[in-house]
């Protein structure tokens, strides 16, 4: 046996056996658990469009199912961002990914002329849109999801309106960013987020609403406190929210009118 | 300009050692003599460098979903694919520099194999693929992390030349009071994110 | 049987891997800020070690010299990518955590040196129990570490409040460097010193 296991061909047989017995056992893992990967994936995206929506808590447990369920009362638009038509709703909106839409040429818009530095070369050429009802509290609110580069990461979040006014901020999550832990790194703290809340995002059709140096004065209506030692990363954030308000106002406004007709009926 | 400001963080900021912990087990061992340092840190900028991109190069072309058959996505054999990748890197690259370059491989040949057990080489690739960086970014990504792997080797070599005349209680000598020398330099670092 | 008690108590006090032989701390000081992240690290640890040990302990007698290595790798990595893939199916949340520090267990000395020094030499049952001991002596330094961490820095303990912080209304104010890097660094130190002036034979020169 010794002398056969170093002769060529047992080098040969032994490396193809351990090669193949070791590609069954990882690929078998891999397909077998790849449904349930997709499918935690999958709940982590839509736990975030429910938390901007305020259906539920960010410390609640929640399954798939529940989380179906609330979706599925969730208004899912996917508008061209360009000539403000709705090209799809419900799942087949929810299908849509705009940064990998961003990257794929043909798929992509580029982005130039903004007074707002939202720091990437292009954008999807759609966009995705959430219009949500809480069933207990009857509020409204439209969500809007954010991409853009804060100091040395691209920031994901997302903001949500008040539904009625389509104006004042209701939340604001950011989801996945890569900031400095411990200064612009607090995007992601609640108690940041939570000073978001109740200011308004346009002054007249202009996105107004920005992260300013230091303390906000107590009564005002745009401007948000910063964080200290973070002024590149809050001058991303203000990139990133400007650019996409901007964006999104004239189906904002489309929306509005809706509602306004709605309510009329 | 992204460029840039991708090399100075991961320089400075994303420190593979001193904020990621990453290839410490080479990183304590051969930092006793600052020459040895500096042949090692060399060696590491150079294999990050070229190993970042062509491991972006498969991932991007035979591993992401669609890329070899449609709808088949192999990723989960990306971790298998980068270290075959980067042995298969150093390899070349001793048997290169053996070659054409003899004064360089006498300085350097002996890093080389060390560096196939690195976790900071690994690390940067798993990086690379979990940011989705694009093959620009993976080069300036390389050089960056590789550098900063460097430096951090290059100054701790330097403070243990220094350590050695000094009188350090007993049971810290050695490893224990490396570590804390490693943390000191990693506070001192911690204040470039202010940046 | 009290020679397999040994092999497993061994390498968890007396030559404790990572206090002792400085093996495997790459992977083991990054995912330290958070108990439960440490203890989901130590598990696939241990799995890993025994699960790859015990495998080449049982081929050992097959392994040609000339491919050693590469056949150790090759069957680590399969127990790292089916561990990673575990992970990512049923604890989800703290895969995120851990990201790529999964995925590095495979250049984690531990591994190796185990199925070099001990795995090629011993048959598969002694291998597998010493791949779960050295496992256990890195999770000891790992939980260790964890629970300080966590408990200094945010006043928790997987997750739990233990000392109420002062933003929530406590007395606590949370020692936030002990979250960042170079805490894990000078913890790791103390350990050690404490470690050596229990076992003084453990000083280097």
């Amino acid at each position: 046996m010794s002398k056969m296991k170093d002769s060529v061909f047992g080098t040969f047989l032994v490396a193809f056996v351990v090669c193949a017995v070791c590609s069954i056992f990882v690929a078998s893992a891999a397909v077998i658990l790849r449904p349930i990967q997709a499918k935690n994936a999958e709940l982590f995206k839509n736990k975030n469009i429910l938390i901007a929506c305020g259906m539920i808590d960010k410390n609640d447990k929640i399954t798939a199912e529940k989380c179906e369920e609330l979706l599925n009362s969730v208004r899912i638009l996917k508008v061209d961002l360009s000539t403000q038509k709705i090209v799809a709703e419900g799942a087949e909106a929810l299908q849509y990914d705009e940064r990998t839409a961003a990257k794929t040429p043909g798929e992509s818009v580029a982005i130039t002329g903004s007074k707002f530095n939202v720091g990437l070369a292009s954008r999807g050429r759609y966009g995705l849109l959430f219009v949500a009802e809480n069933p207990e509290t009857k509020e409204k609110r439209v969500v809007l999801p954010l991409v853009g580069r804060g100091l040395w990461s691209v920031m994901s979040a997302f903001i949500a309106l008040d539904g009625s006014d389509m104006n004042t901020v209701k939340s604001l999550l950011f989801y996945d960013q890569g900031e400095t832990a411990g200064l612009g790194g607090e995007v992601e703290n609640p108690n940041w987020t939570a000073r978001w809340v109740g200011k308004k995002a346009f002054d007249g059709n202009q996105p107004a609403i920005r992260v300013i140096k230091g303390a906000a004065p107590m009564d005002s209506e745009f401007e948000v406190d910063g964080i200290s030692g973070a002024t590149l990363t809050c001058n991303g954030v203000n990139g990133t929210v400007g650019y996409w308000l901007a964006l999104y106002k004239p189906v904002l406004d489309i929306l509005a009118e809706e509602e306004k007709m709605g309510g009329n009926e | 300009m992204e460029y840039i400001q991708l090399i100075v963080r991961s320089i400075f900021i994303d420190n593979l050692a001193l904020s990621f912990f990453l290839g410490m087990c080479t990183f304590l061992a051969v930092s006793k003599r600052v020459s040895t340092a500096i042949g090692l840190g060399i060696a590491v900028i150079v294999v990050q460098t070229i190993t970042l991109p062509v491991n972006n190069l498969i991932l991007n072309h035979f591993l992401k979903e669609n890329a070899l058959v449609d709808g088949v996505s192999l990723t989960f054999l990306s971790l298998i694919c980068f270290i075959g990748v980067i042995a298969a890197m150093v390899q070349i690259l001793e048997m290169t520099l053996d070659r054409y370059f003899p004064p360089l491989y006498n300085a350097l040949g002996i890093f080389l194999p060390l560096i196939t057990v690195n976790c900071a080489i690994l690390g940067g690739s798993l990086f690379m693929e979990q940011r989705g960086y694009n093959l620009m970014e993976s080069v300036c990504y390389g050089f960056g992390s590789g550098t900063g792997w460097a430096l951090a080797i290059i100054i701790l070599a330097a403070v243990r030349e220094r350590c050695k005349y000094s009188h350090i209680p007993a049971g810290l000598r050695g490893l224990g009071i490396t570590f804390i020398t490693v943390g000191l330099i990693a506070m001192a670092f911690m204040t470039f994110s202010g940046i | 049987m009290s020679e397999y008690k040994e092999i497993i108590l061994k390498p968890i006090f007396r030559n404790n891997p990572i206090a002792l032989q400085v093996l495997g701390i790459c992977s083991a000081l990054a995912v330290t800020t958070k108990l439960e992240t440490a203890i989901t690290m130590s598990l696939a640890v241990t799995v890993v070690t025994a699960c790859s040990s015990m495998v080449i302990s049982f081929i050992r007698n097959f392994i040609p010299d000339s491919i050693r290595m590469i056949v150790q790798m090759v069957v680590i990595a399969s127990f790292v990518i089916v561990t990673d893939q575990v992970l990512k199916a049923y604890a989800f949340e703290i895969s995120r955590q851990l990201s790529v520090f999964v995925g590095l267990i495979i250049t984690n000395c531990i591994l190796m040196g185990r199925a070099e020094a001990f795995a090629m030499k011993n048959p598969p049952i002694p291998s597998f129990l010493d791949g779960i001991g050295n496992g256990l002596g890195y999770s000891l330094v790992l939980v260790i570490l964890a629970a300080a961490r966590e408990l200094l820095g945010s006043g928790k303990l997987l997750g739990m409040t233990v000392f109420q912080t002062v933003n929530d209304g406590g007395w606590f104010q949370p020692w936030g460097l002990m979250l960042l890097a170079p805490s894990a660094f000078f913890l790791i130190g103390f350990f050690i010193w404490i470690l050596r002036t229990f076992d003084p034979s453990q000083i280097e020169e």
